[in-house]
């Protein structure tokens, strides 16, 4: 028996009572009897969830460990994966799917989803050995000069224009005593960490069942193939998005959503019910006040460190404010003058040149589907980068179709916000096509909704018959498989040339030894770990052309740098140079061997993999 | 959902030791100890042994602001633990950027200087929040 003391209660633990807490009060003093019997049967169900989950997640990362890099293929990390780790995941799979259908405790399925995220997050990682996607050591890289100078570079890259980013990395580093590109290997389990928290929040809020909760946050880890959360200003800004939407939901949307949009949804859709009614009455005008000023603090995080998340966030509050579900009329236009007032403040140097480019694309929705989905498979031949991308809009078609499924059987009208939220971010393709990564950012935007509309479409039936919880359990574990394999090729399918390798790294790492300040390190495509430093003395470009494409016109661009020139061959360059411009290995094998005789060029450094390259030698003596 | 503030929660758990002050009075000790703390680490980071100051820092900026849970209170509205925590961290995130937004603009972004900073905006805002005021209209 333990007895604890907290002001003037006291909780009493009885050995011998069952497993609900009773509770009685005496008078000014509280007493508190906790009560639990610990039965070796109900401990086993207990336990077996969380020991397999945890079974499963050991193996899977056990075989990561021996998984061999060289086996990465065009259709990416999934060809890499040793078999352990892929059953494993098949295991955390199945916990999850038995779990669900006989109603383990949500605590337990929800440890299941955490392990299954990490160990998807952290695969590429763990093969790899070094941080993937070469944008992170780019940013690293800005946020390295930022760190060391105080300053910023806005004339060099437009993303110095909206540095609050780089800026906090780069204060967060310094204060840790580290490197910005010693933070970007755990930057993807941080962040996957960090959206869970508003996420679980934005999720409860809608969905009542505690298990469907957890049906959602599986959807959302399997169904985020986008791949923006790392090192970058839109990593952080998703966990902003997510943390406004909760809020904002959560705490300053007490109306009954009864708007234009809710009524002409529910007409079209016939669906019945309330209306929704979220938030909570009781918060008070001081709590409401605290959100309040949370979400414009957010918002501003936002203003300042990317371009495009604030456009999201605006149109979700529009969503919000049609759905008839807050009385914050005023809140667009406070958002829209924050975003409007940064922009010819301190994004400046940026607009001044820019214009036509952030104007260009205003209402040119078509020219920015074709740029964003169109174009970007039609120009592709190969077959499995084909599948790579198939695969991605089949994900996407996926999850919306379950989002209609879970719609239709479960005909509510308060899921018509839900609708109007999903929709709304499609309304940036009318702003922007953001380079053709536009329809990429809008599905990463929608997906927090879509995952709890489609989680109603597992929603079980009360009383269920055995052979039907096993036939539920075959069809879960079924579905959810199929979305993780298709999760593991739609995000990892460019691993090839998204893969940043040892050998590339030390290459780069030669290059800011033996290279001078003003030197200018060329790559063959943006498939390299460079700039993640010294971005004022050295810089990392592009060749251009490409010497696949017009190779005297690439020598000439080499020759007329304005510095000292370096080139830089690597594996994952030329496994982009193959994807991306249909370039055969025997003219990858020709071109290296072409660029590596050349009386004009010396080696610098190489590994036998990769080679540094210093050109114009006889131009400058040596 | 937690019970008024002085009573037990519903679910039986216990509050902690300092679930005899008032709910304000606990905000308040939580955001001072938490921004006192943070100087007081920030301060002495030159000192720590290297392989301690990442984990430190991360400690104060992302692992302190969700183990507020622990000893932090109770909030009178749905998932009131949760809420609370997405609010600190949402906080301590966005502070952070302006912050080191607003010393890049000035050109003065160090560690030194964003640590004074946002040790002072913390203590300002945990004093603020103690200030005694009046309860607006439920």
């Amino acid at each position: 028996m333990s007895v604890e003391r907290a002001g003037r209660s006291s909780v009493r633990m009885h050995p011998k009572a069952g497993r609900s807490a009773v509770r009685e009060r005496t008078g000014a003093a509280r007493t508190i009897h906790v009560v639990r019997t610990v039965r070796p049967g109900a401990l086993l169900q207990h336990a077996g969830w969380p020991v397999s989950s945890l079974l499963c997640f050991v193996f899977a990362l056990a075989g990561l460990s021996a998984a061999n890099p060289s086996g990465i293929s065009g259709y990416g990390l999934v060809t890499a994966m040793p078999a352990s780790t892929l059953i494993g995941i098949a295991g955390l799979v199945l916990c999850f799917a038995t779990g669900f259908v006989f109603r383990a405790s949500p605590r337990w399925l929800t440890l299941t989803v955490v392990l299954m995220m990490t160990v998807l997050v952290l695969a590429p990682l763990a093969v790899e050995k070094e941080a993937r996607f070469s944008t992170a050591w780019l940013h690293a890289g800005l946020a390295e000069y930022i760190g060391r100078t105080g300053h910023v570079l806005a004339d060099r890259d437009a993303r110095y224009s909206w540095p609050g980013f780089f800026a906090a990395a780069a204060a967060f580093a310094a204060l840790g005593g580290v490197r910005p590109v010693q933070l970007l290997p755990l930057a993807p389990l941080v962040l996957n960490l960090l959206y869970l928290l508003p996420l679980t929040l934005l999720i409860r809020t809608f969905l009542q069942d505690a298990r469907l909760r957890v049906v959602a946050l599986l959807l959302w880890v399997v169904g985020n193939w986008v791949g923006q959360d790392y090192f970058a200003p839109q990593g952080l800004n998703i966990f902003l998005y997510l943390s406004f939407a909760a809020l904002l939901l959560t705490c300053l949307s007490a109306e009954p959503a009864q708007g234009p949009g809710v009524r002409f949804l529910s007409f079209a859709l016939r669906l019945k019910g309330p209306p929704l009614q979220l938030g909570d009455r009781q918060l008070g005008a001081r709590g409401r006040t605290v959100v309040l000023v949370t979400l414009l603090l957010s918002y501003g995080a936002s203003v300042v460190s990317h371009q495009l998340t604030q456009f999201f966030v605006l149109l979700m509050v529009l969503a919000v404010l049609v759905a008839g579900a807050t009385k914050l009329r005023s809140l667009p236009a406070v958002l829209a003058l924050l975003t409007v007032s940064y922009v010819l403040w301190g994004a400046q140097e940026y607009w001044i040149g820019h214009l036509a480019d952030i104007t260009g694309g205003i209402g040119r929705v078509q020219s920015s589907v074709q740029q964003n989905l169109t174009s970007r498979v039609a120009s592709v031949t190969e077959p499995e980068r084909l599948t790579v991308l198939r695969t991605r809009l089949a994900m996407t078609a996926a999850l919306w179709a379950l989002a209609i499924v879970g719609l239709l059987r479960r005909r509510r009208r308060a899921k018509t916000v839900l609708l109007m939220l999903a929709s709304a971010p499609f309304g940036t393709l009318a702003l922007q096509s953001y380079g053709g990564e536009a329809l990429l950012r809008v599905h990463l935007a929608s997906l927090p909704f879509l995952v709890i509309l489609a989680a109603d479409a597992f929603a079980l039936p009360r009383a269920t018959s055995r052979g039907s919880r096993a036939v539920a359990v075959v069809a879960m574990a079924a579905v959810t498989l199929a979305m993780t394999l298709g999760f593991l090729v739609a995000r990892f399918g460019n691993e090839a040339f998204e893969q940043m390798t040892p050998s590339a790294v030390r290459g780069v790492q030669a290059f800011y030894r033996l290279a001078p300040p003003g030197a200018t390190l060329f790559t063959l495509t943006h498939s390299t770990p460079g700039g993640y430093q010294e971005q004022e003395s050295h810089v990392t470009q592009v060749l251009r052309p490409s010497p696949w494409d017009d190779y005297a016109a690439a020598m000439r661009t080499l020759d007329q740098a304005s510095g000292p020139a370096y080139l830089l061959l690597t594996k994952e360059q030329w496994e982009h140079a193959k994807i991306q411009s249909s370039v055969s290995d025997a003219e990858a094998r020709a071109l290296q061997k072409a660029l590596q005789a050349r009386p004009d060029f010396a080696t610098a450094w190489t590994d036998g993999s990769t080679v540094l390259l210093v050109t114009g030698v006889t131009r400058t003596g040596g | 959902m937690s019970g008024p503030a002085g009573s037990p929660a519903p679910d039986g758990n216990l509050e902690g030791d300092l679930s005899h002050l008032p709910r304000r009075a606990r905000v308040t000790t939580l955001l001072v100890a938490w921004a006192v703390l943070g100087c007081a680490v920030l301060a002495a980071q030159r000192d720590v042994a290297p392989a301690l100051r990442l984990p430190l820092v991360a400690y104060l900026f992302l692992v302190a602001p969700g183990s507020c849970l622990l000893i932090g209170p109770r909030m009178r509205i749905p998932a009131d633990r949760l809420l609370f925590m997405v609010l600190v961290v949402t906080l301590s995130v966005s502070v952070n950027v302006l912050l080191a937004q607003l010393l890049v603009q000035l050109g003065r972004l160090s560690a030194s200087s964003h640590s004074v900073g946002l040790g002072a905006l913390l203590l300002i805002s945990s004093l603020a929040a103690s200030l005694p005021r009046r309860h607006g209209p439920r």
